[in-house]
């Protein structure tokens, strides 16, 4: 956000005033969780809105329409306002502590993610030289709050959302990281400006420089991995309304209901982002502001995955394993030896 | 091997369709009427809110309280007390309860002198206790013409009050 010298002054004026070094980096620290928290909140409640404007469109209906005017434009927001104003219900032989724990830890799993998305240059909070590890990482903690949620909720439906929830993480985690290790291997750096500076120029002069150009395999194993990832349609298992009256969440009401939801959303669009950073050029494109493509690039991946989930029917357990272990982690493999070797006679080096 | 990769094709190309089609759907209008603001055009022969129509010249009621539809009602919804005698003979009170009505058509059906008619488009028959549906002479008294069985359309001169009456919205509505 801002560069380091200016960050460094800014801490050294209160080191000059005699008050703790600790109290400017605390208060920086704030400032840009609430930034985050507030860009997280503004595009989940988005988010909610566009998917049922969407899914009631493809469906030849309106969606919302009355509140707020213009299209139902406030729906969300008088939804997270009725949420918050709800009884906060915790089950009696709940596991209380889990229980109360699960939201945040799912939330915080989210919100870490967002430390390493470059909205721009010089737009990203901490530019990691692991960016890409570093999310993988911590978005698998995503699956360690579901399954605290379930478990703690006492539930059936809520273990089985549970259970089916850290088995398709568990799947899907391989061959979505084996798919980026293609891209990365052409970069060469984990780090993200380094992938989306890589992404500049163009390929054959015509093209643009983006990785999707060379590695689509990658970027369709990536993204259905990812929409995996984030339990939405046609990979809902974990969450099916029909079968486990959605899943692990069944508990859950009011406010850690609404926690869970904006967690969810705040995945999609990190997850889109990943793939906007690293298949699409990130911030690059002309005439438009680095910011304004970053987020063009990724409302349009959000827009296909909300356009996936309302064309398609959810698929069985069984049929998910055999996506993800006999389709896409083969297809992934095969993709990243192609690449490796490539990068190996290719390079100058070689 | 060859049918291992074809079916990953095939299964991605039915995808791809599915989209295409979802995507279609997207564009196209919604079906929706949104109902307060909008209001669907009804049918001229819907069958809505009693109307006793009138006379247009002379802007008398029709009816000569003959009671025939007081007796064919299945629900026994109406009730009704005549005055007069011969051709003169008029409606004292006229009453139908439609929280009871079930909409049969058989009172208008049975009537000899075209004098009620349920082709009137008043759809919107809410109300805040009982006693609000039950319509009198008053409430049911035409404003003026109403199809009935033997006039559906409106004769010349006479502007067609029937399905336009309520919201006088256009069907469809604005997409
Ligand atoms: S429509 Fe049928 S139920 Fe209603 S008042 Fe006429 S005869 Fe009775
Ligand atoms: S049948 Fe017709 S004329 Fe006779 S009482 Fe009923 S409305 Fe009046």
């Amino acid at each position: 956000m801002v560069s380091a010298g200016a960050l460094e002054q800014f801490y050294a004026l209160f080191e000059a005033w005699g008050i703790p070094w600790i109290v400017p980096r605390l208060a920086i620290m704030l400032g840009v969780v609430s930034i985050i928290i507030g860009f997280i909140s503004v595009s989940a409640m988005f988010l909610i809105w566009w998917e049922r404007k969407i899914s009631a469109h493809i469906q030849a209906r309106f969606g919302p329409m009355r509140v707020g005017g213009w299209h139902g434009w406030a729906q969300s927001i008088a939804d997270g306002l009725k949420l918050l104003l709800k009884e906060d219900i915790i089950p009696t032989r709940a596991d209380r502590p889990v229980f109360i724990l699960a939201p945040i830890v799912v939330f915080a799993a989210s919100l870490a993610t967002y430390v390493v998305i470059p909205f721009g240059p010089g737009l990203i909070v901490q530019d990691l030289n692991i960016g890409i590890l570093y999310i993988i990482a911590i978005s698998s903690l995503t699956v360690v709050g579901i399954i605290m949620a379930g478990w703690g909720s006492n539930n059936k439906y809520a273990a089985l959302g549970a259970l089916r929830s850290a088995a398709q993480a568990v799947s899907y985690e391989v061959p979505l990281v084996i798919s980026l290790l293609g891209p990365l291997l052409l970069v060469g750096s984990l780090r993200m400006t380094d992938i989306v500076e890589y992404q500049g120029g163009t390929w054959l002069g015509i093209l643009p420089g983006w990785l999707i150009v060379v590695q689509p395999l990658a970027f369709l194993i990536y993204f259905t991995c990812a929409v995996a990832e984030t339990n939405r349609l046609p990979f809902d298992i974990p969450e099916a309304e029909s079968e486990l009256v959605s899943g692990f969440h069944v508990e859950y009401s009011g406010m850690r209901f609404a926690i869970f939801f904006l967690a969810e959303y705040a995945n999609m669009f990190v997850v889109c982002a990943i793939a906007t950073t690293v298949f699409l050029g990130g911030w690059q494109g002309p005439l438009l502001a680095p910011w304004v493509w970053f987020l063009l690039k990724t409302y349009f991946l959000l827009f296909v995955m909300i356009w996936l989930r309302w064309t398609l029917a959810r698929v069985r357990v069984d049929q998910l394993m055999h996506v993800a272990w006999k389709v896409l982690l083969p297809l992934a493999f095969v993709n990243l030896g192609i690449t490796g070797l490539l990068v190996l006679v290719l390079s100058p080096m070689g | 091997m060859w049918r291992y990769l074809r079916e990953i094709w095939r299964g991605f190309w039915s995808i791809l369709l599915s989209m295409q089609i979802t995507l279609r759907y997207l564009f196209t209008r919604a079906v929706t009427v949104q109902y307060p603001e909008e209001k669907r055009q009804l049918p001229t022969r819907a069958l809505t809110q009693h109307v006793l129509t009138i006379d247009l010249e002379s802007q008398e009621l029709k009816c000569t309280a003959c009671d025939m539809c007081a007796r064919i009602c299945p629900a026994n919804c109406i009730h009704l007390a005549g005055e007069g005698k011969g051709k003169a003979r008029r409606p004292k009170w006229f009453v139908i309860d439609h929280n009871l009505c079930m909409y049969c058509n058989l009172c208008v059906e049975v009537c000899p002198f075209d004098a009620i008619s349920m082709w009137t488009g008043k759809y919107e028959l809410g109300g805040f206790s009982r006693t609000n549906l039950v319509y009198d002479m008053e409430t049911m008294h035409a404003d003026g013409f109403y199809p009935t069985i033997m006039t559906p359309r409106s004769p010349p001169g006479a502007a067609a009050k029937a399905p336009a009456a309520p919201g006088g919205g256009k069907g469809g509505g604005k997409g």
